[in-house]
């Protein structure tokens, strides 16, 4: 039942993206938003990321769900915009299986190039699980890097907990649970 | 200990989860340079992400 109602989510609108916001203690300003997804099921109400994803990612829904995503972050960027908040950078999470589609880089620059955006305001989220094979993680982070967006570590500690191979990864932020 | 060497390689801590001011105060004394959380805020629409950015301050130091 969820699989079917989720190849129909992202013509039929049920998809969201919701944003919480990450507040810099040096400035005490709100400097990033985290984009998160909700499904709105017709007869099942909200269905939590947890329950979908997983599911998007085994039958590969996760790729267009993916690149939705990444175009309302950017499109939420020119909201900010057009609203006097340029200075706020939107964060979105990456799955693996997206991360690791060969065309993925250049999507991504496709995106960025036809919203317009300032590519530095533009953040991704990568789990510890994703860097298992580390070359390969560095060539596409770098080729990722290189259009000038920022990455970050999400759930830091939890996976492989190495800090050593930090050092091979272009990113820039690390994000650690407060209960971890 | 993973806030010193995150910061010895040039990055930044982002602090996730926070939702009692506790937390906070714990994950600030201890070198994060942002927080996010309950605490703060639940995710918001775009319309409550504006009133959330109108309003201020965040924290009362």
């Amino acid at each position: 039942m969820l699989e079917n109602g989720l190849r129909k989510i992202l013509y039929k609108d049920e998809l969201s993206l919701y944003f919480q916001p990450i507040i810099d203690l040096q400035s005490n300003k709100v400097i990033t938003i985290e984009g998160l997804l909700r499904w709105n099921h017709p007869v099942m109400g909200w269905i939590p990321p947890a329950k979908f994803i997983p599911i998007a990612e085994e039958n590969g829904l996760i790729i267009p769900i993916g690149t939705w995503v990444i175009e309302q972050a950017c499109r939420q960027l020119q909201m900010l915009a057009s609203n006097g908040y340029d200075y706020i950078n939107v964060a979105v999470n990456l799955s693996i299986r997206q991360f690791y589609q060969p065309n993925f880089v250049s999507m991504v620059a496709n995106i960025i190039s036809y919203k317009r955006i300032n590519p530095e305001r533009l953040h991704f989220e990568i789990t510890e699980s994703m860097t298992a094979d580390v070359q390969l993680t560095t060539a596409i982070l770098k080729d990722l890097k290189s259009l000038g967006v920022y990455i970050s570590i999400d759930d830091f500690g939890t996976g492989y907990s190495s800090l050593s191979y930090l050092r091979s990864f272009p990113i820039n932020t690390l994000k650690i649970d407060v209960l971890s | 200990m993973i806030i010193f060497m995150a910061h010895k390689l040039g990055l930044k801590v982002i602090g996730e989860g926070v939702e009692t001011s506790e937390q906070a105060k714990f994950l600030t004394e201890n070198g994060c340079d942002m927080l996010q959380g309950y605490y703060f805020s639940h995710p918001l629409s775009e319309d409550e992400l504006l009133c959330y950015l109108r309003k201020k301050p965040i924290l009362n130091n």
